[in-house]
Formats: C-alpha cells, structure tokens, sequence
C-alpha cells in the first residue's frame, strides 16, 4: 500500500460549469382547500468541475446532491441557472440534443438491484446503449461487450445470465460495464458505493479508480459516506440543505474545514479506532425540513457560532482562500 | 434482516434448472394450481374437440325424447348420459359445444380489453399530465356507469351476435387493465433501471417497449386469468338475459337461461352447465392464484 | 469476571426453501456480560441478523433453531413456552431495528405504543404510563415530548424516530437490548447522537447490549466485546480494543484494510477478492479460503475449530 503524499496533480481545463442552478419543487396538498409550498432541493449552486479529476459531493439526506446528479444529467429539468459542458448548455438543451449529449455523460446507480432491468441480460444491458446510438452491431457490438466486461473484471461466460444472478458487487460492475459502453468523458457516481459491503466497496472504489487512469474520465462521485468520498476525491464539495456550503482541494477539506457544518460533518463519522474513541462534538437538533429551512445561513439553528447576522443574511458563496470556497459569515481557523 | 434472508433467497434462485423446468416443478409442488392447469387443459381440449366428443348434433330438436333425465335417475337412458332439454336436445353434447363459445368469448374479450387496456395503461402512467388526466377520467366515466346495463344497451342496438358479444365485453372491461397497467408503469418508471436507460439516451419507445412492458406484464397475465373467469360468468348473464348468444349458437349462459323455466320439474337443464361455468371458473381461478404466486416474486427480481 | 445473563452455544439455525433446508447460523457460540456491549459484526449473508432474531425467537417462519443452546439468566430459551417467550420480549430483552418505521405502527399515536407497552408489561395504570412515556422520551433526549405523545410515527424525522424506538426498548428496564443495525439508515450527525445516547443510557442503567452492525466505525466507537462472524460462523472473538491492535483472523484483517480511512489516505484499498459464499453451496474446508491470501492446501480441507489463544482472544484460523 502506497501513501500517496500531499501531491495532487492540477489541471485546470474545466470540462463542466455549474453557475446559479437551482432546482424547486412545487408541493400542492389538499384538494378543496389547495396549499402549495416549494421545495428548493438545489438553491443557486456555482461550481466547476475539472477534467479528469474527482469531484465529490457529500451532505446528508435533503441536502439535494442527488437532484443535483440528476441535474448534471439533463434526467430532471433546472428551474433556473446553467450547467456548461463542452460548451453547451445543459439545462438548456432539447430532448434530442441531450439524447445525444449523453454519449459523453454517463451516470452508476446507487442501488445495484434496482439499476438492471431484471428482464434483459448482462449482454443486452452493456450493450444498449451502443444500440441505441447506432454505434456497433452484430460482430461489432459482441466484441465491444466482451472487451467492456472485461474492463470491468467479470468473464465472457456471464453474458447471458440475468441480473438476478448475481451478487450486489457484481451488479455494480455490470453498471459500470453499461456506463462506460459510450467512452462517456464524465461519469457521475450517484452513491456508486454505499449500498455494497465493506470488502465488495472497496473492490469497486479499487475499480472506479483504475479505469479513471487507463479511459481518462472525470467523476463526480456523490455520496453520504465521507470516508469512500475521501478516498477517491480529487476535490470534494459540502452540501447542506439544497446550498454548497464548503468546496476545496480534498486534503485540505479534511484538514482544514472552514464551515462549522463540514467540521461537525467530519467529526461525526465514527474512526474504526477504539482508541481514538472521543466524545464528539456532537450537532445539536435535526436536519430541517427543506420545505421549510431557516432563514438566513440554512445552518445557524444548529450552528455553536451563529450570530444574529447568520439568521439574518444568507452567506455568500466565495472563494476565501485560493481553491478553497465558503459560505459562512465566521470561518473557522 | 430482510438483506440477509434476501440474499439467501436470490442466491438460491441463482443456482437455475432452467426457467420452464422450475416453473414445472414448481406448478407440481401446489396441488391447486395442478388442478386448476387440468381443468382448463380439459375444457381447452373439449372445445378443440367438440365434434368428435359430442354424441349429436346440439342443436338438434327431437320431440319424442323431451325433458328425459340423467341416466341414473328413472327413465334416464345412457343415451342422453346428462339427460335432454324442453326441444330434446342432449345435454352433455350441448356442453361440450357450449365450452366453444363460453371459451372463444371469455378468452377473445379478455385478450381484446388487455390490448386496449394496455395500451392507454401505459400511456397514461408513462406520459403522464394530460394524457393521464383525459385515460383515467375516461376510466372514471366508464366505471361510474352500470356496466351489465350499458351492455344490454348496446346489445339491444348492435344486435347480439358472438363478435359484438366479444367487442361489448372486450370494450367496456378494459378499464381495470388500464387502472392496473398505469399504476405498475407509475412505479416502473421510478426505477433506477428506467433511469439508467434515460441516461444511456434511448428513445421513450424504446423504454416502454424494454423497460416498461416487461416488467408490468406478469401481474397484468394475472389478472387476465383471473378476468377470463369473470368474462364467463358475464358472458353467460347476458346470455340468460336474452342478449348475449342466440340459438342456434348454443353457450353454458344460455343453457342456464332455457333451464330456468324447468327449474323445479327439469333441474338437470339448468344445473349440468352451471356446474359446467363453475368447474371451468374454478380451474382459471387456480390457474391464475398459482401464476400469481410464481410470476409476483419474478417482479422483485 | 461478571456473570452472563446471555449465554449461547453452538447456535445453528436452518431455512426452509423449495430447495431444501439451508444452514444460515452454523455453530455459533458467544455470550454477553451483564452490562457489557457486544458487537456482532459481519457483511451481509453472514448470519449476524438472524443469530440476533433466533435469540428473540421472532424468526421467520420458514427459519427454525435447529441445534444448540440459547441460556437466558438461567432460563432455556429453546424450552420455554411461546408466552413466555412473548412475557420476555420486552420486557426483559428488547430490540431496536434499522428502520423504525417498520417497527412503528403507523396507526397509532407514539404516546399510545408507548402506554401499550407499559401497561402490557408492567402493570401500571394508564395515567402513570403517561407519565412514564413522557419521562422516556425526555430520557432519550426528544425536545417537548408532551406534544411528541400524540404525534404519529411518519410525523417524526428519522433520528427521532429512533430516539423514540429506543425509548420504547427501554421503558421497560431491560436486562437485555438487542440492537440490530440502529445507525445505519441515519445520517452521520444523527448517527454521532444516537450513538452518544446509547452509551450515555447503558452507563447509567447498566443494561447489556448486543449490538449487530456491518460499520467497524459504530463497532469501535460503542462496544466493549466484539465477535467477527462469516458465512454463519464466528471467525474471531476479542475484546475492542485488542481486535483493533491485533486482528488474528485474514477475514478480520482484510475487513480493517479495506475501510477507507478518513485520516490516512491510501492510493489503492486493501480489498478482498470475491464474493461472500451462497450458503447452499458453502466451500468445503475453512469458509473464507477461496478468498484468503494465506490459505493453502490444508485450508481446503479443514474446518478449523474456534480456539482461544489467550482468555479473551479466539479466533477461526489454521494459518495464523
């Protein structure tokens, strides 16, 4: 096991711009007397993502990284704002100029027995998406299939099983199979991970990490679980409650949190050492509902250093330090 | 919990005898749906075959022989083993010819509302917003009106025949297919395999037809045996009615409706095809509980 | 050494399929302190679930206890009657689950569970349940539990939910609580108070815990004992803090190696290689070798027995 030492390699092409997306859902309840609310799953987020770099996106359950996956996919429609990939528009494409988009966008699901159709075999599923482009058939397709079910570790004599058959790991690399058919520039990881075991996780993050190097993709790597986040990040964003509350080079995150939310976020995950056990610095209260979030810094209900400016005046987004952004009115350090 | 007895669960499903041979197996392992596969097999083949089984022609009036029992009863003969009707006609001939019309009906009309059924189900769930609002309030309306009455209607003004039996049956019982169709597409869709098929760029036909379709049919196959059954039975009112098959042709619904009268002198008329409705009922509803049994696990996949 | 109030032995417990019966607990033997916490950890298909739910005899119905003995404070668990099985489950041993929300009627008002219980096992009359009820969620840290009484479950967030599931585990004073994956379906902030809770209530009111996870995080932050379980069989048995210094089984190790560790970045995981065994097609010989790096021919042939190699330290392995 090699350490990999503070060196991070710094390129500087972007390949997507995310600026002002956000995403509201409309919530109508009752039928004779109509209330509506919104939900702002994603409130104006602004970030780049990097060629061939790692960028991850972490919170906890309602702070919208997964709209904002969807999003980047063109699978949910933006209700305002920009998302620049190769120059074009995102948000503001046509069903069929996305259709096409996707050759160079591809996305791995959470939940490995929920993302194959149980109805087609592992050949069909890696295959499709070649089909469907009209890129390889017959001879063609069955060796592109082959060659990308190798990529992925698994053997020829699989092909024409069904989903069911196979283990949740397993399951996982089909997707991956499937995700990189296209030769996708970026591939968004939508919980690619943390649904699988522990020893099954870490083949997979082992994978994810070695096909990065040989086919040269970008990630954005979404989950809930900081510490595969760490490990395969190049940079990794914080969300809370539909805003990125923190964004920086991924070391430094973890070394130097500026947001009281990333510090508490850090500090709460436990160390598989019990001599490192400690009594946390634990946040008080519960994630507020999104419907309806505090005013001001969304995060000052549970926040030990909020002032009355933080319940009053939503914190900018800005970069306080080079490659290191923060929305908060007092940073920490 | 749930994951570890599932994953033992799917793992034994891994180990595979191929997938008709287990499905065999498994129909053998529950007698009702054995059962139910031998009935219908049975009433299959007596249609099929009808011309060969039955003794004489059904339709064939003979005076002399009026309203003669069952063999075992006095004045029965083992001619007219279930006895004849008020024209003379055998009984048992004439179920086995009924099993043709009672079968092409409930099985014609089942198949014609689930194509009809299908197809707006899927269009309503996967499409949605308007497409939904004007299928399901077109359900709405359809089952807001007495159904046996609206068929009577347009019976009396098409005029009854078996292909307009088939249409009115077919035409007004398509809404519970829709109902089912749309709401097992609404939660398809919610997939993240319909998902991944979006992200992979491929046509809405393409999802509906791959993604979509597949994975709504084995419910929608059973409630479309279990709907032949009650195809039957509605087959057999509208005949009793008046509305439904009209003689020459003859069907068990219609045997009930000449047996009525004799009822209290001649209950062989009437009781043999009820049995006859009955048994074949029974069989499509063990058929279709067993489907259900083997087909619903197969979804979770 | 305190005495065991949980005393297990050789627990094999079998499921009913149409293909036969399949072993998911082979022989599996451990036992739990009076106040102590003892974590089971394991992947799923390790039978870690199920040896917890043949210990509160609510396994499914197709599961079945096929040998072996469970002893409960002198009690026989697999002798003693169906109703006073049902006398025991919460009052004396309790359990908390996942997902609250299915272990939640969602018909019912929190307080009106909360009194069910207390009155079905305790006897007291329905004011004093109130009281009581009340007194149980403030304990486990719920804000205005007065109003929290009459809410239902699906008006709850998650964590206090929880909170109310392990109010409801204790407020019957239980000598045993079973624990079955409590943190996993919540997010780590609330998992890091969930956590701090149980601890906070097993210091102060000295109730064993029998902890189930798959996180060695939960493992190392909460318990005091800690068995390793694979393929339905415990392959190491030691206390916290010596598994951590000093795991002796390669399954253990691997498991160490391939979490991803938030202060130490490493360039590629340890992984193991493989997947978890079917169990109705269980590797001959010892139940990890076909993913082991030490195994060797005689791995393939011998099962090797658990053996301790000092008082505390046991583990499942020829090689090491």
């Amino acid at each position: 096991m090699e350490v990999v030492k503070e060196k991070i390699e710094i390129e500087e092409k972007v390949i997507m711009k995310v600026r002002n997306l956000k995403k509201h859902f409309e919530i109508t309840k009752g039928y004779i007397k109509k209330q509506s609310s919104t939900v702002r799953a994603v409130d104006g987020l602004n970030f780049d993502v990097y060629e061939g770099e790692t960028l991850g996106i972490v919170g906890e359950s309602g702070c919208g990284k997964s709209t904002t996956g969807q999003l980047i996919l063109g699978l949910l429609d933006a209700t305002e704002g920009n998302i620049y990939f190769d120059s074009k528009d995102i948000a503001q494409m046509s069903q069929e100029e996305l259709r096409k988009a996707r050759r160079d966008l591809q996305v791995i699901f959470q939940d490995p027995y929920s993302s194959l159709n149980p109805r087609m075999t592992v050949e069909e599923i890696i295959g499709e998406p070649l089909v469907v482009h009209k890129i390889a058939s017959g001879e063609q397709l069955r060796k592109e299939v082959l060659e990308l079910i190798k990529l992925v570790g698994l053997g020829e004599h699989q092909l024409k099983r069904y989903p069911h058959e196979f283990s949740g790991g397993q399951r996982q690399r089909i997707g991956i199979a499937r995700a990189l058919a296209l030769r996708p520039k970026v591939i968004v990881c939508d919980e690619a991970v943390s649904a699988l075991d522990v020893s099954i996780q870490a083949q997979i993050l082992n994978l994810l990490k070695k096909l990065q190097k040989e086919l040269d993709l970008t990630y954005i790597f979404i989950a809930h679980g900081l510490p595969a986040v760490r490990h395969i990040s190049t940079r990794i964003g914080v969300m809370y409650l539909g805003r990125m509350v923190e964004l920086a080079d991924r070391d430094e995150l973890f070394v130097k949190p500026l947001h009281p939310y990333t510090h508490a976020l850090l500090d709460s995950v436990p160390i598989p050492d019990p001599k490192l056990r400690k009594t946390h610095q634990l946040i008080e209260g519960e994630i507020p509902n999104p419907s309806n979030p505090p005013s001001g810094c969304h995060f000052h209900p549970r926040c030990s250093f909020a002032t009355e400016r933080c319940k009053q005046e939503s914190p900018e987004y800005r970069e306080i330090l080079p490659r290191h952004f923060v929305a908060c009115h007092h940073p920490l350090h | 919990m749930t994951t570890t007895l599932e994953t033992s669960q799917s793992s034994l499903n891994r180990k595979k005898k191929g997938r008709f041979k287990s499905l065999f197996f498994r129909l053998l392992k529950s007698k009702t749906g054995f059962v139910g596969l031998i009935i219908v097999l049975a009433m299959t083949i007596m249609a099929i075959l009808a011309p060969y089984l039955a003794m004489y022609d059904p339709a064939k009036t003979n005076i002399m022989s009026r309203l003669l029992p069952p063999f075992w009863l006095e004045g029965g003969t083992m001619e007219h083993p279930l006895g004849t009707d008020n024209l003379g006609r055998d009984v048992l001939s004439r179920i086995i010819y009924g099993s043709r019309i009672s079968l092409l009906v409930g099985i014609s009309a089942v198949i014609l509302a689930g194509i009809i059924g299908m197809f707006f189900g899927l269009i309503a769930g996967y499409y949605g917003k308007l497409w939904d609002f004007i299928i399901m309030r077109t359900v709405d309306s359809f089952l807001a009106i007495p159904n046996i009455l609206f068929m009577l209607i347009i019976l009396a003004v098409l005029g009854p025949s078996v292909p307009t039996l088939i249409l009115v049956l077919g035409g007004t019982s398509w809404v519970v297919y829709a109902r089912m169709v749309r709401s097992e597409t609404l939660s398809v869709k919610e997939r993240d395999y319909v998902r991944s098929a979006r992200a992979i760029g491929a046509k809405n036909f393409r999802i509906i037809a791959k993604y979509v379709l597949p994975n709504v049919i084995s419910s929608f196959i059973v409630i479309a045996t279990l709907n032949v059954a009650s195809t039957i039975i509605l087959e057999a009112s509208l005949s009793f009615l008046g509305l439904g098959i009209q003689s020459p042709d003859v069907s068990w619904g219609l045997m009930l409706s000449d047996g009525r009268e004799y009822l209290a002198t001649s209950w062989w008329v009437a009781t043999f095809p009820g049995i006859a409705i009955t048994v074949t009922v029974l069989g499509v509803i063990f058929l279709g509980d067993w489907l259900r049994d083997v087909l619903d696990p197969k979804i979770k996949d | 050494m305190s005495n065991p109030i949980l005393d297990i032995k050789d627990l094999r417990v079998r499921f009913k399929t149409e293909d036969g019966f399949v072993p998911t607990v082979n022989g599996v033997t451990f036992h739990v302190n009076e106040g102590e916490t003892l974590a089971i950890v394991g992947e799923s298909g390790s039978g870690k679930s199920v040896t917890s739910l043949a210990v509160m005899g609510i396994l499914p119905p197709n599961g079945e206890v096929y040998d072996g003995e469970m002893t409960f404070r002198e009690r026989d668990l697999l002798k003693i009657s169906k109703k006073e099985y049902r006398a025991l489950r919460g009052n004396e041993i309790s359990m908390i689950f996942q997902e609250p929300m299915t272990a939640l009627n969602p018909v019912f008002t929190i307080g009106y569970q909360l009194r069910e219980t207390l009155i079905l096992h305790q006897q007291l009359t329905k004011e004093a349940a109130h009281k009581k009820g009340i007194e149980m969620l403030e304990l486990v840290g719920i804000p205005d539990a007065e109003k929290v009484m009459s809410r239902f479950p699906h008006q709850l967030s998650g964590g206090m939910r929880q909170r109310v599931m392990i109010a409801m585990a204790l407020s019957c004073n239980p000598k045993l609580l079973i624990a079955d994956e409590p943190t996993t379906a919540l997010d780590v902030t609330i998992q890091a108070q969930i956590l701090t809770l149980m601890k906070n209530l097993k210091e102060k009111s000295n109730t064993s815990i029998l902890i189930i996870t798959h996180d060695l995080g939960v493992v190392a932050e909460v318990a005091d004992r800690v068995i390793v379980m694979y393929a339905g069989e415990v392959v190491e048995e030691a206390p916290v803090f010596e598994l951590f210094e000093n795991p002796k089984h390669p399954y253990t190790h691997g498991l160490m190696a391939s979490i991803p560790k938030i202060h130490d970045v490493v360039e590629n995981l340890y992984s193991i290689e493989g997947t978890v065994p079917n169990p109705t097609n269980m590797p001959k010989g010892c139940k990890f070798h076909p993913r082991c790096p030490l195994a060797d021919k005689d791995c393939m042939t011998i099962h090797p027995e658990l053996e301790y190699i000092n008082s505390t330290h046991a583990k499942r392995c020829i090689k090491v």
